[in-house]
């Protein structure tokens, strides 16, 4: 079944200051249902206004959007859930509350707290159930935040930069247990990053995208997990950077 | 325990005196050093007739006349009308503030509509509207509650106002990725986050409205305890004036406290410090 997400013509345009800012234009994509797909690029290239678009946040100008439908019939449920580049938990919930606070009115007690369970469990988060997100890490609190999105199940889950904030040792064992959530859960993953190496990291397919348009779109044909040091990945690495910076970046100082 | 980044300290309610206390173990003991201080100067100063009994009456004839109302029932009486104005002023105020002050935090244009006339009525004491309230609405019941209303109304109004207007958007729009309607996203998110900030208007309208009623019963009242001070002045029974005083400190106190105590159970996310309260 080729059910995935599909973008045809999508354009973007924000009104500003008398003028207008194409944020993206006629972005036509597929993506494969259970693909990880990462969007790259630099800032302003559109990569956050696409998923919002997705998420259903803002409408698209000009284009279509169609998503994969949820399985289960669950009335109100949304088909994508999105994991934003903070945290974005509720400061008066407790961790294991803010995890249930996707499912409230749309599941039955028990069947909540089972869920609920499950995911604590799978984020590694049961030790810290009772603690506020002013007492847990930066780290954690990106796990509980994707706890919260994968708890109401959706079809597809869209990631706006989860881990940017964070020090690179957090980076690296969160990235090892996206790519494992995505494996155990076979959702549709949809991650935006401007860290090239993140990109090589986790995507099955790389998007890159330059100035509200695809610059170039990539597989990456190397199972997880991934040593993006190795020799393979060398012009997969090259191919991606000119497709940003037209192969003229700047050298490090 | 790795992770947990900060301490617990304001939850279980231990104050940061900076040093200065040698045992702070003690806590709210320390709070009583003043007022006990205060009362053997009183009591010392009363006993050595450093100043006539006419002015300030002994610690022994104040508790004297404490017993006497009370036991009579008189001093009960008074606190009980009081207490009833406030309830009845202070659940009005909220009636109408609350709801004002969480429509302006959602449409912040409509505050053009309301902006002059509250600004207007926030600069006038409600004890100068008492002789038109009087004139309006008579001497009885309704007067009273009335200038609660007004000396109420502000402080519960612009902390909603503070508190829904300033929560931040980024959790609302949690909200709609997860598809919340409107009305859940003001119960689920709105509304608690807002909290602490209406929480701390209540505490304050409560404050206001002890104040504003016994400047109210003063004026015009056959019962409560500014109505008690009003008569004991004209007959120099100025032991009761001070039994009333205390009454009504001990009473503003009190209600301060059941509220702080609620809103930290309502807000345990929340440090409800400020107003004095370090813990």
């Amino acid at each position: 079944m080729a059910e995935g997400i599909r973008l045809q013509g999508v354009s973007k345009i924000y009104p500003l200051a008398g003028g207008e800012v194409r944020a993206l234009e006629d972005l036509s994509l597929f993506l494969p249902r259970g693909s990880f797909t990462v969007v790259l690029g630099r800032s302003g290239s559109g990569k956050t206004t696409l998923l919002r678009l997705l998420a259903g946040l803002e409408e698209p100008t000009k284009g279509r959007i169609s998503l994969p439908r949820n399985e289960g019939g669950e009335g109100k449920k949304p088909a994508v859930g999105l994991v934003f580049q903070e945290p974005r938990l509720m400061p008066w919930l407790t961790v294991e509350e803010n995890v249930a606070f996707s499912l409230k009115g749309r599941l039955g007690k028990e069947e909540a707290t089972a869920r609920v369970e499950a995911m604590l469990a799978l984020l590694g988060l049961e030790d810290f159930r009772s603690a506020y997100p002013d007492q847990i890490s930066g780290g954690m609190a990106q796990r509980v935040a994707l706890g919260r999105t994968l708890a109401f199940d959706p079809a597809v889950v869209l990631m706006d930069e989860p881990l940017g904030a964070l020090d690179y040792f957090t980076r690296r064992r969160l990235q090892g247990e996206i790519a494992e959530l995505h494996r155990r859960t076979g959702k549709t993953f949809l991650l935006v990053t401007h860290d090239v190496e993140e990109a090589l990291a986790l995507g099955d397919s790389i998007v890159v995208l330059e100035a509200g348009r695809v610059a170039d779109c990539l597989d990456i044909p190397v199972s997880r997990p991934r040593e993006t040091g190795r020799p393979e990945f060398l012009p997969l690495r090259r191919r991606v950077l000119e497709a940003i910076v037209g192969g003229e970046h700047p050298p490090l100082s | 325990m790795a992770g947990m980044e900060k301490s617990q300290d304001w939850i279980k309610g231990a104050a940061d005196d900076g040093g200065l206390l040698p045992c702070p173990s003690l806590g709210f003991a320390w709070g009583l050093l003043f007022p006990l201080v205060a009362l053997f100067l009183w009591w010392g100063g009363s006993a050595l007739g450093l100043w006539s009994p006419f002015l300030l009456p002994s610690p022994a004839a104040v508790g004297r006349a404490a017993w006497r109302l009370s036991a009579s029932g008189e001093l009960f009486r008074h606190v009980g009308a009081s207490a009833l104005r406030i309830a009845w002023g202070f659940s009005l105020s909220c009636l109408t503030a609350f709801p004002l002050g969480v429509l302006l935090g959602l449409r912040p244009g409509l505050g053009r509509l309301f902006h002059p006339t509250l600004e207007f009525l926030r600069h006038v004491p409600p004890l100068a509207l008492l002789p038109m309230l009087i004139l309006w609405f008579g001497i009885g019941e309704a007067s009273k509650t009335a200038v609660i209303v007004l000396a109420t109304f502000f402080p519960v109004f612009l902390n909603t106002l503070d508190g829904v207007s300033r929560c931040d958007r980024k959790l609302i729009e949690v909200g709609r990725s997860l598809g919340l309607s409107e009305g859940e996203r003001f119960r689920r998110i709105l509304f608690p986050a807002s909290l602490p900030s209406v929480l701390t208007g209540l505490r304050l309208g409560l404050g206001y409205s002890w104040r504003a009623l016994i400047g109210a019963e003063l004026i015009a009242a056959s019962s409560g305890l500014g109505y008690l001070i009003h008569d004991a002045q004209a007959l120099s029974r100025s032991e009761v004036i001070v039994v009333a005083i205390l009454a009504m400190g001990l009473l503003g106190a009190l209600t301060d406290e059941l509220f702080f105590r609620l809103a930290r159970r309502l807000a345990p996310w929340k440090e409800l410090h400020g107003l004095g309260r370090g813990n």
